[in-house]
């Protein structure tokens, strides 16, 4: 599937070369990084390696990423029709089937003080998204009562999994864990992240209860669900903008519970960020799981009590 | 035996201006079904920003068989990818169905123009590529219609006329 996901944007010689790739090679990998006039770089199983038409090799032998590349692989990426992918692009992402996050660099195109499009886009990294079923059974005791599903905030650096725990964690609430459950659960997700939906079905497996608003800013979300979709639980990725405070307090008041994610290296790291300083000082959130890659996505550093920080678990 | 000749070929007159009548009234129609679909795309596009393969699926739907052909075609090689030439595309979609089309040259020519700009543009871009085409295409559509209804009669008329002239030459 991954394999599938992955040619399906690749333009010819590219596409020749990742058919070459074996499926272990593909269950390890990470990210691709695409830059014009430099050679293709695979990360896989945190190793750096480069790729040609023989398959996979050494970063000095890799084939060389002339511009029509990315020219093909925005094309195909759009389904030829970059006029709506217009406001992930604003963003310098998008989303693919899968859930593959593309990150686009290039020429930023300003009008009025605002980013209206990007152009000569020259530089592309797919980061690939993976479903780890289970990940989540370790924290889920620490997460449900009889009473109550806990306000839980997955505090994780860049690339350790947060948004593959959560999804794991909506996917468990949804089908029920050991006992507690299951419940209704509402996903906002803005980034197409976390259920991965292509034409409007989540291409993860997010649990059958789960309903999901795919694209749409977490605010908006948030408020829409609760009118709409009367769920139990909602979950969120990323949040730490303006404006999230008062949404998450609307949905508290609601009596809906929240699964959330935010960047940050611990929990001092997200005490300097005004807003989460804000968020974490109300003691909205009442678990807080910390992440890293230490030993792989998904390595839980420990899961604190979110008002005193009282380590209920350990990494 | 002479008789059945001079019948023929007055049915045959007769026909062949029938036909040519038919033709361009069919010419009409497909322009016509051209024009609400193009409106229909753009509909598409403008308000629910789907993407062009998706888009063209959905025009199957509306679009008689032939022109359905066209929109299923390009959508299949938009989902192929063997290409990233979309104007190549489009021609060979277009191409692909033209033994059912009674089109001139100059229709096809203001066709073709929707694949130059198509898929690579912003939205109000995309919009304007195909408003554009739109105009082009209502301006042959009047210009066809004047002259079929300048014409039709008179190729109806002329087919009946001339068989009867050779018919009565015959006798």
């Amino acid at each position: 599937m991954l394999k599938e996901e992955i040619i399906s944007i690749m333009p010819s010689p590219l596409r020749e070369m990742f058919l070459r790739l074996e499926e272990e090679d593909y269950k390890w990998l990470q990210e691709i990084r695409l830059r014009v006039g430099q050679p293709v770089l695979l990360r896989v199983n945190n190793q750096e390696l480069g790729i040609n038409l023989q398959g996979k090799c050494e970063v000095k032998y890799s084939y060389q990423v002339i511009g029509q590349d990315i020219e093909g692989l925005l094309k195909y990426l759009s389904g030829f029709s970059l006029y709506a992918l217009e406001d992930e692009i604003r963003q310098g992402y998008v989303t693919i089937r899968g859930g593959h996050r593309i990150g686009l660099s290039g020429k930023m195109v300003v009008e009025n003080m605002q980013i209206k499009t990007m152009k000569y886009i020259n530089s592309i990294n797919i980061r690939i998204a993976h479903q780890i079923i289970g990940c989540s059974k370790r924290v889920m005791p620490y997460l449900v009562s009889r009473e109550k599903v806990y306000h839980t905030l997955i505090v994780s650096p860049p690339k350790c999994g947060k948004t593959t725990l959560l999804r794991d964690i909506v996917r468990y609430l949804s089908e029920g864990y050991s006992g507690y459950g299951p419940y209704r659960v509402g996903v906002v997700d803005e980034r197409s992240e976390i259920a991965g939906c292509y034409q409007g079905i989540p291409q993860n497996d997010v649990g059958m209860r789960t309903d999901v608003l795919d694209g749409c800013p977490k605010i908006e979300g948030m408020k829409m669900l609760l009118r709409a979709m009367s769920p139990e639980v909602i979950a969120v990725d990323e949040i730490g903008k303006e404006g999230d405070l008062l949404a998450l307090q609307e949905v508290l008041s609601a009596g809906v519970s929240i699964i959330s994610t935010v960047h940050g290296k611990n929990i001092e790291d997200c005490k300097h960020r005004p807003l989460l300083k804000e968020l974490l000082g109300e003691g909205l959130f009442e678990r807080i799981i910390l992440l890293s890659n230490r030993q792989g996505p998904c390595t839980i550093e420990g899961i604190l009590e979110g008002r005193t920080y009282t380590h209920l678990s350990g990494g | 035996m002479r008789l059945v000749g001079i019948g023929i070929v007055f049915i045959s007159c007769t026909l062949a201006g029938f036909v040519l009548d038919s033709y361009e009234r069919k010419r009409l129609t497909e322009l016509e079904q051209f024009v609400y679909i193009f409106e229909l795309l753009r509909a598409e596009i403008e308000y629910r920003l789907t993407p062009l393969e998706e888009a063209c699926y959905v025009m199957t739907q509306f679009a008689s068989f032939a022109i359905g052909k066209v929109w299923e075609d390009f959508a299949n090689l938009l989902k192929g990818k063997q290409s990233v030439n979309v104007t190549q595309m489009w021609e060979e979609a277009l191409m692909g169905s033209k033994i059912y089309f009674h089109l001139k040259d100059k229709d096809y020519e203001i066709l073709e123009s929707f694949g130059k700009a198509c898929g690579y543009l912003d939205k109000n871009m995309q919009s304007r590529n195909i408003d554009m085409l739109i105009v082009r295409l209502k301006e042959e559509l009047e210009k066809a219609k004047v002259q079929y209804e300048k014409q039709g009669k008179l190729n109806r008329s002329l087919g009946i006329l001339v068989g009867a002239c050779l018919s009565l030459f015959l006798i």
